[in-house]
């Protein structure tokens, strides 16, 4: 009986988050999360390359490997065949992994400088990230597109890109070295002090939080707009005006996730709709969800908490964030006291 | 061959020249070590002053730091006069350079002492910026390589004062006087790198 | 009583030590040394696992308190009021675990220890070239491993920047919080560096200089070869590391900022320290000399699996020559490889491209190692003794570890996989899996020779087998974990939506890991038992044809009674000169037949 309940248990632990990412990921391998852009799927092809390569090596020399010592254990009268080697087999056995060494280095190498060394388009959204212990503050240029200018636009924990277009993130650090990591994108990038980096990607798709499945999924633009998504935000039965009513602020994740559970049970949580800016008598299938941004270096005793979020929405929604995020004098002192005091050059880097 | 007379054997003079040129590897490996040691203080350095925008001479007195430079040569030129003088067995020849060494090594470390008691009346410490971080980095360790090559100096003088060597055995003198001549060297970069670049 | 003369140091052997401190203590003996590195080692071996199980611990029940030991020691070391793991313990148990296993178990035990034991007696020497200077690097190692340990009883404790000790988060005042205990790891780390540095002096001169006669460079057995590129890398990659620990110290003690850039602010205060320094230049320096060290803890135990594989396949290595060159291509690629760690850091993106080729390429002569284990066993007479089991485990698991290294090599996946638990199955394969399964392998092996007792055979299988199961269950699992995205050195997932459907592997790999950690007790139980109880063992219980197995057990201080003459390789088993026996020792004149029983 013991026995039985041991098993079941392990059987548990195995199946169980297997189905539960099995779900969850559309990516090309049961454990990676789903793609969100080209660059994504191009690492994605990489990584599933090697793994053949990889996986078809292991099976042949651990086949070996359990062959010989099943084939060529001792038995009486068994004598064993006395070579010291064989050069032709040497070269041939290191000519072969060399041969694919060399297809794998070609195949990264291209990668490699499509995504470190082509550089961002002109019309990039650019964003400064500045990690600190323990959380994440970026700042936005602006209409006039220069940083360090008084209409920035500067949130911490939350940040947003619009879907479809070229976002370059300039890295850097006010304390110690943490690392911008966006699982989905395939982004990661240490952010040091005294350093400034720069990572770039592109969003495809717009992350949404199914009400029926309560499970992420990925919408094109297109079906966004066709598909009922509600906005976040509640209390504005009387204001339905998006942006006066502030739907769009820092850190409303906590605001979706709310309604994600409560918004049949809250009077006062009620979705709204909303199509071309303006809200419809719609009921949602759908709410607005958000990317986890994580901390990928030790940067100290809180560094398992330090998470971000990224909203990725449409263009005009995008705009309406930007219009609706609130100066505070703390935020910016941080950005004006370290970034721009200390290295005034980062903000020439657009 | 039993145990009983290996522990009386007779050392002969070829095992003294066969474990001399053990040690001589031993020393040469050493000092490889000690190469890639100081190479990473000088490469950091290197690396950290070239990317330094507009560059200063370092503020050093470059009176005492040639002066020094002459002292160590001159103690690298008495050191191997000693091991000379020790090959032949000239027992008191060698101890007078020994002691010669001896007392420029001193020589050397009381410059060294004044110029970093200037450095500290003046406030500057190895927090007054990363240059000095670099000065007093490379020069205090290599301080420390030239005290522990006086305290060799002061066994040997000792070993040799009692008759411990002759023109068989006298390694321990040629294998410090290997190490001292690096010591030189170390200086002998540093002196251009911190002082006249 | 007669005198005689000696001629050459290879000749000579320092008088025996009559008195327990000279015996047992301060001894200038290499067998002694060998063994008090081993005792040491394998005692600190269970410190730092326990360590790891008390991280297991909390990654897989968060904030709970630790069973029993958590109830004695609430608010003292790494648990806080509960008795449950702090955060700032959690990193100095991570940090801890790491610097013991690297420094103080495992190259103590291949270098230290084996190394110590099997060098002389494999060329056929009576000791080390540098007695003296051998008993001081023991010296030197316990008293710093000591010092490692008293950082946890220290103000703030240990550590707890990882075993890498990225600065500024080790180095300013403020951004992390032990003071003492990183000061006193730092110097600790320095003491068994030096430690190392002395030894592999030692053994290089050992190899160059005291080979007996006929011992040519291509009799020498694949573990002294090991041995000898390894003490290569030791001599010239350590003093990387004791610069960059002095650096560090200089910027934590005297105030200089080597790495610290301006404008640090940490919360809302500045430090002290003037800036001008560069975060970039820790990690270049520390891991010019710790990818290296990565090759110090792997190539010993791939030589102590290749002369295994040749005594219990009864064949000789396959392609002994290209194991030599192979081992010495990881030497010399080894030193151009250190960026490899840095893809994500913000090094330039070209000089990434360097470091990934070469990173590839090195997998090139691994796998020829890899090749040449398999055709050593192909065609062979394989007796499955427990160092068979062992090695054959070696060879099966470095396989994974090496080819799970060929994705972090491919820098566009390693900006995916590094710092995730990706990096932590593959360093513990290679670690763990390959270097600890040899270890258990060469235990198992010259442990007759060392202590003149048989180790119990069913213990070793049972051991072997439990290990096997357990290693693979709870380290096998972490790809998947670093596929998903999950980070390294998290106290807890629960804080990510996209790692909450991880927590039943966390604690499924934690169940393993203990089990994984109980099932270690069968071979120290073993080991010690053995060595006060064991069965009387053989002179060459294994009909091995290296020098070692040509003295008597227990090995007299000189070890051999005449300087013996090599007339052949060290594996030449079932060849038709030994018949009609199937091993013939290195010594036995040409013409002598069938070997010693």
């Amino acid at each position: 009986m013991k026995r039985f309940k041991t098993l079941n248990l392990l059987l548990a632990c195995l199946l169980q988050p297997a189905l539960a990412l099995a779900a969850d990921t559309k990516g090309p391998s049961i454990w990676l999360p789903e793609t969100v852009s080209a660059r994504g799927r191009d690492i994605d092809a990489l990584y599933m390359h090697i793994l053949y390569v990889v996986i078809a090596i292991f099976v042949i020399t651990q086949g070996l490997l359990l062959y010989s010592v099943i084939a060529f254990r001792a038995k009486p009268g068994r004598k064993a065949s006395f070579f010291h080697g064989s050069s032709g087999v040497e070269l041939v056995l290191a000519a072969v992994p060399a041969i694919i060494l060399l297809y794998i280095t070609v195949s990264s190498v291209q990668l490699w400088s499509l995504v470190r060394l082509h550089g961002p388009g002109k019309d990039a959204v650019h964003i400064q990230v500045m990690g600190e212990q323990f959380s994440w503050n970026f700042r936005y240029p602006g209409a006039d597109n220069v940083f360090g200018t008084p209409d920035d636009v500067m949130v911490a924990g939350e940040a947003a890109v619009p879907v479809g277009r070229e976002v370059v993130f300039h890295i850097s650090s006010k304390d110690v070295i943490h690392s911008f990591f966006l699982p989905e994108a395939r982004v990661k990038q240490d952010t040091l002090p005294g350093l400034l980096g720069r990572v770039w990607s592109e969003w495809d798709v717009i992350p949404v939080w199914n009400l029926a499945t309560q499970k992420r999924e990925l919408l094109t633009l297109d079906e966004y707009e066709a598909a009922p998504v509600a906005v976040s935000g509640y209390k504005f039965a009387s204001e339905p005006n998006p942006v006066k009513a502030g739907w769009y602020q820092a850190s409303d994740s906590a605001r979706i996730n709310y309604l994600r559970y409560h918004y049949d049970r809250d009077p006062d949580a009620k979705l709204v709709v909303l199509r071309g800016g303006k809200p419809v008598d719609e009921k949602p299938a759908y709410v607005q969800h958000y990317f986890e941004i994580a901390c990928a270096q030790l940067c100290g005793n809180l560094h398992f908490g330090m998470r971000g979020t990224l909203r990725v929405l449409p263009p005009d929604e995008y705009e309406a964030w930007l219009k609706a995020q609130q100066h505070d004098d703390f935020l910016a002192s941080k950005w004006t006291g370290i970034w721009d005091e200390f290295h005034p050059e980062y903000n020439k880097a657009l | 061959m039993s145990d009983e007379s290996q522990h009386h054997a007779i050392l002969s003079p070829a095992f003294h020249a066969d474990r001399r040129n053990l040690r001589a590897m031993g020393m040469w490996l050493f000092l490889g070590s000690e190469i890639m040691f100081f190479t990473a203080f000088f490469g950091a350095y290197i690396v950290v002053r070239s990317a330094a925008v507009g560059s200063v001479a370092m503020p050093l007195d470059k009176v005492l730091g040639a002066l020094n430079t002459v002292v160590l040569i001159t103690s690298s030129l008495t050191m191997a006069l000693g091991v000379m003088h020790s090959k032949r067995g000239e027992r008191k020849e060698t101890g007078r350079y020994l002691a010669a060494t001896f007392l420029l090594a001193c020589v050397f470390l009381v410059v060294k002492a004044v110029e970093y008691t200037h450095h500290f009346e003046d406030g500057v410490f190895p927090s007054h910026d990363v240059f000095h971080g670099f000065y007093f980095l490379l020069t205090g360790f290599h301080g420390v390589h030239v005290i522990g090559g006086m305290i060799a100096l002061g066994i040997l003088w000792n070993r040799n004062r009692r008759g411990d060597f002759d023109e068989h055995y006298n390694d321990p003198i040629e294998m410090t006087g290997l190490y001292w001549h690096f010591v030189d060297l170390v200086w002998i970069f540093l002196f251009p790198a911190l002082y006249l670049l | 009583m007669s005198q005689e003369t000696v001629d050459s140091v290879a000749d000579y052997i320092h008088p025996e030590a009559t008195d327990f401190f000279h015996k047992y203590v301060w001894s200038y003996d290499h067998k002694i040394i060998a063994k008090q590195y081993m005792w040491t080692s394998f005692l600190f071996l269970i410190l730092g696992g326990t360590l790891a199980m008390l991280l297991r611990w909390q990654i897989a029940y968060p904030n709970q308190p630790v069973p029993v030991i958590g109830g004695l020691l609430k608010s003292a070391f790494f648990f806080d009021a509960n008795g449950a793991i702090s955060p700032d313990g959690y990193l100095q148990l991570g940090t801890m675990h790491g610097l013991v296993m690297v420094f103080f178990v495992i190259i103590p035990l291949i270098v230290g220890a084996f190394g110590n034991y099997l060098i002389p007696l494999h060329i056929g020497a009576r000791d080390v070239a540098f007695p003296v200077l051998n008993a001081l690097s023991y010296w030197l190692y316990l008293p710093a491993g000591v010092l490692m340990f008293t950082s946890f009883f220290v103000d703030k404790g240990a550590a707890a920047a990882g075993w890498t000790a990225y600065p500024p988060l080790s180095d300013a005042a403020g951004a992390s919080t032990p003071v003492w205990g990183m000061n006193l790891v730092l110097m600790a780390v320095f003491l068994a560096g030096f430690s190392s540095i002395l030894g592999g002096i030692n053994f290089l001169v050992t190899i160059v200089k005291l080979r007996a006669p006929g011992m040519t460079w291509s009799r020498l057995p694949l573990v002294t070869w090991a041995q000898f590129i390894t003490a290569v890398f030791q001599v010239l990659a350590t003093p990387m590391l004791a610069a960059a620990g002095a650096m560090l110290l200089f910027d934590r003690l005297a105030g200089s900022s080597f790495f610290l850039p301006r404008g640090l602010v940490v919360g809302q205060n500045a430090i002290a320290n003037t800036g001008g320094g560069y975060p970039l230049l820790w990690q270049h320096i520390f891991w010019f000399y710790a990818h290296p060290a990565v090759y110090i803890l792997i190539l010993p135990s791939m030589g102590f699996a290749s002369d295994i594989l040749a005594a219990f396949s009864r064949k000789p290595v396959f392609g002994y020559r290209a194991m030599i060159i192979s081992m010495a291509s990881i030497m010399g690629l080894g030193f151009i490889v250190w960026g490899h760690h840095m893809f994500v850091s913000g090094l330039n993106p070209v000089m990434g491209m360097a470091f990934m080729v070469s990173t590839v390429f090195i997998a090139l002569p691994s796998g020829v190692k890899v090749f040449n284990w398999l055709g050593t066993l192909w065609g062979g007479s394989i007796r499955l003794q427990p160092p068979m089991l062992y090695a054959i485990s070696f060879v099966s698991m470095f396989i994974v570890g090496g080819l799970s290294g060929i994705f972090m090599a491919a820098s566009p996946v390693d900006i995916y996989i590094h710092d995730t638990y990706y990096i932590i199955a593959h360093f513990h394969y290679v670690v763990f899996g390959a270097t600890l399964f040899s270890v258990f392998a060469a235990t198992t092996y010259w442990f007759p020779k060392m202590f003149g007792r048989m180790m119990n055979a069913r213990l070793s299988y049972l051991h072997w087998a439990l290990t096997f199961l357990f290693f693979n269950l709870a380290f096998f699992p972490m790809h998947f974990l670093g596929e998903a995205g999950h980070m390294r050195r998290l106290m807890t997932s629960t804080g990510y939506e996209f790692l909450n459907p991880l927590a039943p592997w966390n604690e499924f790999i934690t169940l393993a890991a203990f089990a994984l950690g109980a099932s270690q007790l069968l071979f120290m139980f073993n080991f010690i038992h053995s060595v006060f109880f064991g069965a009387p063992a053989p002179d060459n219980p294994w009909e091995a044809s290296t020098l070692e197995w040509t003295i008597p057990n227990p090995v007299p201080h000189y070890n051999f009674k005449h300087l013996p003459t090599v007339y052949r390789g060290p594996h030449e088993y079932s060849s038709p000169e030994a018949e009609p026996a199937d091993w013939l020792p290195q010594n036995a004149p040409p013409g002598h037949g069938g070997a010693g029983h």
